[in-house]
This record gives C-alpha cells, sequence and structure tokens, in this order.
C-alpha cells in the first residue's frame, strides 16, 4: 500500500462521518445565542464601560454593605451621611432617582424632627428637574415642603425656606426647565457637586464645605478651604474635574466667612445658619470669588 | 448544510494558513460579527467533527467538542492576535477538548476507550472500512490525531506541529511510526479492499 492509497483510504473512512443538519443548525444557534450573550458585556460603549465600571466600584463598596445600608437613612450632619453620598455616585448608575428620592427622604425626615434644610430643597428640585416635570417625588416633595411651610405660618417657629421662594416659578413642576441637565461629579476629598447644564453650566450646587468661585460658559470653580477644583463642560457633553490650585493659609483665613465649611462636628442647626446665610446672597454666589482667586489658583 | 463545498477535504485541505477566506474572516471573528462566525462554520464545523470523531469514536462525544471549540473562539475571540490561523486554533482547541475527554474515560473507564460505542454510526463506520478501523485503534491518540490531519486534511508538517503543539521533525518521526504500523496490521487484507469503492457521502 503506497503513500497515495494509504491516504485514500483513511480519507474514505473519515468522510462516512457527517453531522446532521439538524445538530449543525442547533450548534449554529448555540454560537449566536452565546455570541449574543458575550456581545452585551464586551460591547465597546460608554454607558457599557461606565456599568461595568460602576459594577467595580459596587462590588467594592458591598464589602462594607452595613455600613452603605446604615448610611441610607443618613441626613446632612450625620456622621455617615458622607457615605451615604458617596454611595449616591455609584446608585445614581443604575437607580436614576436615587439622588431625587433621598433628598426627598431626607426633607421628610429632617421634618419628622421639626427642623429642615433648604439646601436640601434645592438639591432636590435640581434633581428632579433632570428627571422631568411629570416625575411622582415632585408630589412627594411638595407635599413635605408645604408642611414645613404651614408649620412657619402656625408656630412662627421655623426658619423660612428660602429655597423655594426664590426658585422663581419652579413651584410649578410643568414649569421645570426641559433643557436642563444635572451632572453630578466626584472631588478629590471624596464629596461630590451637582452642576446644571444648559448650553453652558448655569449652576453649581456644592456639597458642604466648598463655595462656587466661578461661573462663566462651560467652566465652573469651587473651592473649600485648601483646593480649588475647576470643572469643565467638554463639547462631548463630559465633564472634566480638575484640581487647580492649592488654598494658602492667609487665602483660607481670609475666606472663612465666606466659605461657610462645615466641619465634622458641625450638627444641623449650623448647617441651617449657614444655608440661611447663603440665601441672603445669591445661590450661585458669583460674588464669592476673592480677588487673589485667579493668580494662585492656575499654578 | 452538509454539502457546503468547503467542508470536502479534497477541497479544503490547503487552507489552514493561507485559505483567502481566513484572512478575510479573523478582523470579523475578533470584532463577534455573527455572520463571520457562520461561514467559519460552514468552512470548519465537519471537518472539526471527523477530526474529534476520529479522536473519540463517539458521535455524540464529537459534535460537543466541536460546539465546545466555537463557544471558546467567541469567549476568546478578544484574546486571540490575529496573525494566527483561526482554523489552526480551532483543530487545536477541539483537539485540547479530546484529549480531555480521552483522559477522563481513562481516569473513570466504565466507558472503555478501545471500544466503540454502539451509536448506529460507528457500526456504520465499521462496515466501511473494519480492518481500518481496528488498526487505528491500535495506534495511540496522538498517532491518530497526526495521521488524520495529514492524511484526511492535508496538512503539513509545520502545520500540523502548530496544532499538537510539536515541532515539525517530531511530527514527520511520528506520522512515520504510524503509518509503518498501521501499513503492517493492514497488508494481510490490503489487496482486498479498493480505495475507490468507498461509498458517497450520505446527504
Amino acid at each position: 500500500m503506497n503513500d497515495q492509497q494509504l491516504t485514500q483510504r483513511i480519507r474514505s473512512a473519515s468522510e462516512a462521518i457527517v453531522m446532521s443538519d439538524s445538530t449543525q443548525a442547533r450548534q449554529l444557534e448555540a454560537i449566536a445565542a452565546t455570541l449574543a450573550e458575550d456581545e452585551v458585556t464586551s460591547i465597546d460603549s460608554t454607558r457599557t464601560r461606565r456599568r461595568v465600571v460602576a459594577s467595580i466600584i459596587a462590588a467594592a463598596m458591598i464589602a462594607p454593605a452595613g455600613l452603605a445600608a446604615a448610611s441610607e437613612t443618613s441626613v446632612p450632619g450625620d456622621p455617615l451621611y458622607p457615605v451615604k453620598q458617596l454611595s449616591e455616585k455609584v446608585l445614581v448608575l443604575f437607580d436614576e432617582d436615587v439622588i431625587a428620592r433621598h433628598r426627598v427622604e431626607e426633607i421628610e425626615s429632617l421634618e419628622d424632627r421639626g427642623t429642615n434644610d433648604p439646601s436640601l430643597v434645592e438639591s432636590a428640585r435640581l434633581a428632579l428637574s433632570a428627571l422631568g416635570s411629570d416625575h411622582a417625588l415632585w408630589q412627594r416633595l411638595e407635599a413635605s415642603t408645604a408642611e414645613v411651610e404651614i408649620d412657619e405660618d402656625e408656630s412662627q417657629s421655623e426658619t423660612s425656606l428660602p429655597g423655594i421662594s426664590d426658585d422663581e416659578g419652579s413651584d410649578d413642576p410643568d414649569e421645570s426647565p426641559a433643557e436642563t441637565e444635572n451632572v453630578t461629579v466626584g472631588l478629590p476629598d471624596g464629596s461630590w457637586a451637582t452642576i446644571t447644564v444648559e448650553e453652558d453650566i448655569v449652576d453649581v450646587v456644592t456639597p458642604p464645605g466648598w463655595t462656587v468661585t466661578e461661573v462663566d460658559g462651560n467652566r465652573a470653580r469651587i473651592a473649600n478651604g485648601t483646593i480649588e477644583v475647576e470643572i469643565e463642560l467638554l463639547e462631548d457633553g463630559s465633564v472634566r474635574v480638575r484640581q487647580v490650585g492649592a488654598r494658602d493659609g492667609e487665602d483660607e483665613a481670609s475666606r472663612d466667612d465666606q466659605l461657610r465649611s462645615v466641619d465634622g462636628s458641625g450638627s444641623g442647626p449650623s448647617l441651617s445658619n449657614d444655608e440661611r446665610d447663603r440665601d441672603d446672597e445669591t445661590p450661585r454666589s458669583d460674588d464669592d470669588e476673592p480677588d487673589d482667586d485667579e493668580g494662585s489658583g492656575d499654578s | 448544510m452538509s454539502s457546503h463545498p468547503g467542508r470536502h477535504p479534497e477541497q479544503g485541505t490547503r487552507s489552514i494558513v493561507q485559505h483567502p477566506s481566513n484572512g478575510d474572516l479573523a478582523p470579523r471573528i475578533f470584532s463577534g460579527d455573527p455572520m463571520a462566525f457562520t461561514e467559519l462554520y460552514e468552512l470548519t464545523a465537519e471537518r472539526l467533527f471527523r477530526f474529534a470523531h476520529r479522536m473519540l469514536r463517539d458521535r455524540g462525544a464529537a459534535e460537543d467538542a466541536v460546539q465546545h471549540s466555537f463557544l471558546e473562539l467567541v469567549r476568546a475571540r478578544p484574546r486571540l492576535s490575529s496573525d494566527r490561523s483561526l482554523e489552526a486554533w480551532m483543530f487545536k482547541s477541539v483537539r485540547f477538548t479530546c484529549l480531555d475527554e480521552i483522559r477522563r474515560r481513562t481516569r473513570r473507564p466504565e466507558i472503555p476507550s478501545d471500544q466503540l460505542p454502539d451509536h448506529g454510526e460507528e457500526d456504520a463506520l465499521l462496515a466501511i472500512d473494519p480492518d481500518l478501523e481496528q488498526a487505528l485503534a491500535d495506534l495511540t491518540p496522538e498517532q491518530q490525531e497526526v495521521l488524520h490531519l495529514k492524511h484526511v486534511e492535508g496538512y503539513d508538517g509545520g502545520e500540523i506541529a502548530q496544532i499538537v503543539d510539536s515541532n515539525r521533525t517530531a511530527v514527520y518521526a511520528m506520522a512515520a511510526r504510524a503509518e509503518a504500523r498501521l501499513r503492517k496490521l493492514l497488508d494481510p487484507v490490503e489487496s482486498s479492499l479498493d480505495p475507490a469503492s468507498s461509498p458517497p457521502r450520505p446527504t
């Protein structure tokens, strides 16, 4: 038997073995299904990548799950409130309502304790305006803020809620601007700020301890006692946050009253005072910008 | 589907590295194009199945090996380098699955590896060329795979070495040893068989 004959013989035997059409069809189906499944996790889109990143962060946060859960009911001034704010940054990727819902719950919770925090109302409105004027949380917000106003009328003991009265037109949820978008950005100290964007940045809601120093077109600057951060709205709609400078001690001292920093021991009432103070100016605090700010800021 | 010309060994034998459609297919496979997977399946599935069947002698297990390798390709495609032959990758993958299965059978010998499972197909196989089947069963799995890749797929020593993770010299040596043994086993009955009389492929 020569080579050719051997080849022919082995080949002929093998050729008798064929897969049935039904098996092939079944296998192709399984391949397509696996491919489709795989696409979901590997497709190169910002949204998916954000989800992947979010789930990694979420996984990291699940470890101290008890902490995150315990922070769930905290209100501004509570020791666990920063944990709640941090977890919101992750949760909002899965549940777009979470920030608005938390603010409304906090307003309700403070109300139960007979107090209030105007900045929460402001934050809630800001978060809700991004969710649409017909969102169910508007009613809850209206209900709780209305009750506070009634309380105030009856008891004359509550502080006013300037956040509401100053918001021209936005008492009516239908009039909330449709084109505005709220973007929550993380800050170097682990807190977060919410910026309101129309064409440009129109407003920045800062976390306690931070204040807006400048809002100009697509850039805004905010600072706390030690650092200044520039928030830039890029052309593709994303937001870049970068630290533009550290503040020196003098600076910090001279800005003490403007920064209204709330330290860890700061209690609810002190925050309320700060916020009342803040409202006497304007919510945006454009004129907070110190004279020597630019020089040190860009270094 | 089974009449796809690309799967006839006579027509597809030189396809491992330089197959023209292999070049077009690779980037589409990497990007997850479902049509590319279908084309690759049409091109290779039955050949991979025959290869697996030669090693496992079991229709169900051979089908599983083919499917497993395609699903592996779906998952592994982001990590594959584009300069490697898809076809070689598939044969290699099927080979790994088959060797695993053979090892598994050896550890748990409730299915004796030297006996043909009682599928109708295997009986038919025996009916085609019982002496050849008997003789091949006497070779090691490694010898059988090299013979199959050489004679059925028509791959050269370098191509086979790529699939079986070896070098050309070792592949030639193994093929020569296997062929010598096969000839010795078959020699007494060789003249009674006419290779050209093998039955046509069922449709």
